[in-house]
C-alpha cells in the first residue's frame, strides 16, 4: 500500500524535516507514525497526500510515485484517500451531512445515495441524531466523529489521521480509536501519526518512529 | 450524474445571493441599463440609414439634344449598371405634371411653360444592398454616359447626417466596449473577494479531492445567475423608463434626439442584454478558473 524509499525532505528555509526515510506498510495493517514534536509527521502525511512533494526519494502510495503526479492526479489520489485532521477543517456553517457529504458530491454520486451513506456513516460514529445540526454546534469530540465519517463515507483505501486524539479527552480519544479500528477491520489502511505513549504501547500493528531529521522503524515492514 | 443536478447543486453551493452578490447583481442591472440605451441608440443610427438609404434617389438629367428614344436607350444601360435597382424614365410633360403636384409654392410659374424646352430625366433607383459608395459609384458611371447633362444623388445633403449616424454608432460601440469591460473586470473583483472569503473551504475541497471543475463550477455558476438577475433588473429599469410619461420624456430629453428613433427596449432587445448580462458574469467569473495549478 505504501513504500518509501531514501525519502527526503527539507523546507525552503533549508530546515531538514525527513532525512533517508525508509518504509513499507502492507494493505490493510494499522500503522502509527509517533515521535517528538518537529520530527516530520505531519509532514510525513502531507507528502502521503500530495500537499508537498520530497526533495528526493520516492514514495509510492498504492503503487503510484506520489512525487511524479500532476496536481489533477494529486487530487484524483486524493479522492481514493480519507484525511482527518488535527483541527477538524470542517466548514462551521454547513450541517453535519452536508460536510460529510462533501466527497461524495465532488465524486458525483446521485442525491438519494449521497443521504442513504451519509445516514449509514453517521449511525457508524453515532451521530445520526446531529445530521442536520450545524457542526458549530457540536463538541470538539463530536467535530472530530463528523470529520472521521467524512474521511470514510467513500470507503477510501487509505485514511490518514493526523493526530485525531490530540484534542480530545482520554474517552472521546478511546472512541475516536474505535471507529479508526472499526475502519480498518472493515480493509482501510490507516495511517495515524500520535505522540500519545499509552496509545504506541497498546498498539499491535506496525509503528513508524520518527526523529528530528531521521527515522527508527519499529515493527514497520521491512 | 447528470449536469443538470451538477448545475443545480453548483448554483446551491454558489450562494449567488451574499452582500457580495447583491453588489455584483446591482452592478450588472446599471451596466444592463447603459447597454440598452447604447443598444437604442445603435438600432436607431441604423434605422436612420436605412430610412435615408431607402429613399434615395438618383436624379439623372439628360442633355437638351435628348430626345425620348434616345432616353430610352441611356435608360437601358444605367440599368445595367451595378447596384442598379430600378430606371424610370421621366418625360418633360410628366415631370411638369409631378411639380405642380407637389403643391410647391412656385408650381403657377410653370404654367404655360412649353414642355419640349424640359430635359428628359432618369428617376434611378439603387438596391437596397447598396452602400453610399455604390451608389457614389453609380452616380459617377451614370455621369460617363454620352447624353448626360448632370447626375443628382443628394449625398452631399446626406452626408451630415450619415457623419452623424457613424458618430453615434461609434460612440455606442466605444460605451458599449467600456461598459462590458468595466462589469467584468467589477465581476472578476467581487469574485476574487468572494473567493478569498471562502478560502477555508476551497482549501477543504482541494484536501478531499474534489476536482477543479467541482471547485471551480458553482463560482462560474453564481457569475452566471449574477448576470441574469442583474440584467433582469437593469430589463426592468428601462420597462420603467419606456413607459414613464412621454410628455415629461419629450420635454426632458426630447430636444436631445428630436426626431431620432430611440426605442428602448425595443423588441428583441430583452433577450440580448440579458445574453450579454449573462455572457459579462461569466466572463468575470471565468477568471477563477485561472487559478493556480500548484494549489493543490
Amino acid at each position: 500500500m505504501l513504500r518509501a524509499f531514501h525519502l527526503h525532505h527539507s523546507y525552503a528555509s533549508g530546515q531538514v524535516a525527513l532525512h533517508d526515510v525508509n518504509f513499507h506498510i502492507e494493505h490493510g495493517d494499522f500503522a502509527l507514525i509517533t515521535g517528538p514534536s518537529g520530527a516530520g509527521k505531519s509532514t510525513l502525511l502531507k507528502l502521503i497526500y500530495g500537499a508537498m512533494r520530497p526533495s528526493s526519494g520516492q514514495l509510492l502510495v498504492a503503487g503510484i510515485h506520489v512525487g511524479s503526479l500532476k496536481p489533477s492526479g494529486i487530487l484524483a489520489l486524493r479522492r481514493r484517500m480519507g484525511i482527518v485532521f488535527q483541527d477538524f477543517r470542517l466548514l462551521e456553517e454547513c450541517s453535519v451531512q452536508e460536510n460529510i457529504a462533501l466527497p461524495l458530491e465532488s465524486i458525483g454520486f446521485a442525491p438519494h445515495a449521497i443521504a442513504r451513506k451519509c445516514l449509514h456513516i453517521a449511525h457508524g460514529v453515532g451521530l445520526a441524531q446531529h445530521l442536520h445540526m450545524p457542526v458549530a454546534a457540536l463538541s470538539g469530540g463530536e467535530q472530530q466523529r463528523v470529520a472521521i465519517a467524512r474521511a470514510l463515507v467513500h470507503d477510501p483505501i487509505l485514511l490518514l489521521a493526523d493526530e485525531p486524539t490530540g484534542s480530545v479527552d482520554e474517552i472521546m480519544g478511546e472512541q475516536l480509536m474505535a471507529l479508526l479500528r472499526h475502519a480498518n477491520v472493515r480493509g482501510t489502511t490507516v495511517i495515524m501519526t500520535t505522540h500519545n505513549p499509552r496509545l504506541i504501547a497498546q498498539h499491535t500493528g506496525p509503528v513508524l518512529r520518527l526523529d528530528v531529521g531521521t527515522h527508527h522503524p519499529t515493527r514497520c515492514a521491512a | 450524474m447528470s449536469l443538470v443536478w451538477q448545475f443545480y447543486h453548483a448554483c446551491k453551493q454558489s450562494r449567488p445571493f451574499t452582500r457580495m452578490g447583491i453588489l455584483a447583481s446591482v452592478t450588472l442591472g446599471i451596466c444592463t441599463l447603459l447597454l440598452g440605451f447604447t443598444l437604442a441608440l445603435l438600432s436607431g443610427s441604423h434605422l436612420v440609414e436605412t430610412r435615408l438609404r431607402d429613399a434615395t434617389r438618383i436624379a439623372v438629367y439628360l442633355s437638351e439634344e435628348t430626345d425620348g428614344a434616345l432616353a430610352n436607350i441611356i435608360a437601358r444601360k444605367v440599368q445595367a449598371l451595378e447596384h442598379v435597382s430600378s430606371v424610370t424614365h421621366v418625360a418633360p410633360e410628366k415631370a411638369l405634371e409631378q411639380f405642380k403636384r407637389m403643391g410647391s409654392p412656385m408650381a403657377d410659374l410653370v404654367d404655360g411653360v412649353d414642355p419640349t424646352w424640359m430635359p428628359h430625366t432618369l428617376d434611378v433607383s439603387p438596391q437596397a444592398s447598396a452602400t453610399w459608395e455604390d451608389i457614389q459609384h453609380i452616380a459617377n458611371e451614370i455621369q460617363k454616359i454620352s447624353g448626360v447633362e448632370m447626375v443628382d444623388t443628394g449625398l452631399p445633403d446626406h452626408m451630415h447626417i450619415i457623419a452623424s449616424i457613424h458618430a453615434a454608432r461609434m460612440t455606442g460601440f466605444i460605451i458599449t466596449s467600456i461598459v462590458f469591460g468595466a462589469t467584468a473586470l467589477l465581476m472578476a473583483i467581487i469574485m476574487r473577494l468572494t473567493m478569498l472569503s471562502r478560502t477555508k473551504e476551497l482549501q477543504i475541497l482541494r484536501m478531499i479531492g474534489a476536482s477543479r471543475f467541482y471547485i471551480t463550477m458553482p463560482f462560474i455558476a453564481a457569475g452566471c445567475v449574477w448576470g441574469f438577475s442583474g440584467s433582469c433588473l437593469g430589463i426592468i429599469l428601462l420597462w420603467l423608463f419606456r413607459h414613464i410619461d412621454t410628455h415629461i420624456a419629450h420635454q426632458w430629453i426630447g430636444p436631445l434626439w428630436g426626431d431620432f428613433p430611440f426605442d428602448i427596449l425595443a423588441q428583441g432587445h430583452a433577450p440580448i442584454l440579458i445574453a450579454l448580462g449573462v455572457s459579462i458574469g461569466f466572463l468575470g467569473s471565468a477568471s477563477v478558473l485561472r487559478m493556480r495549478e500548484n494549489q493543490t
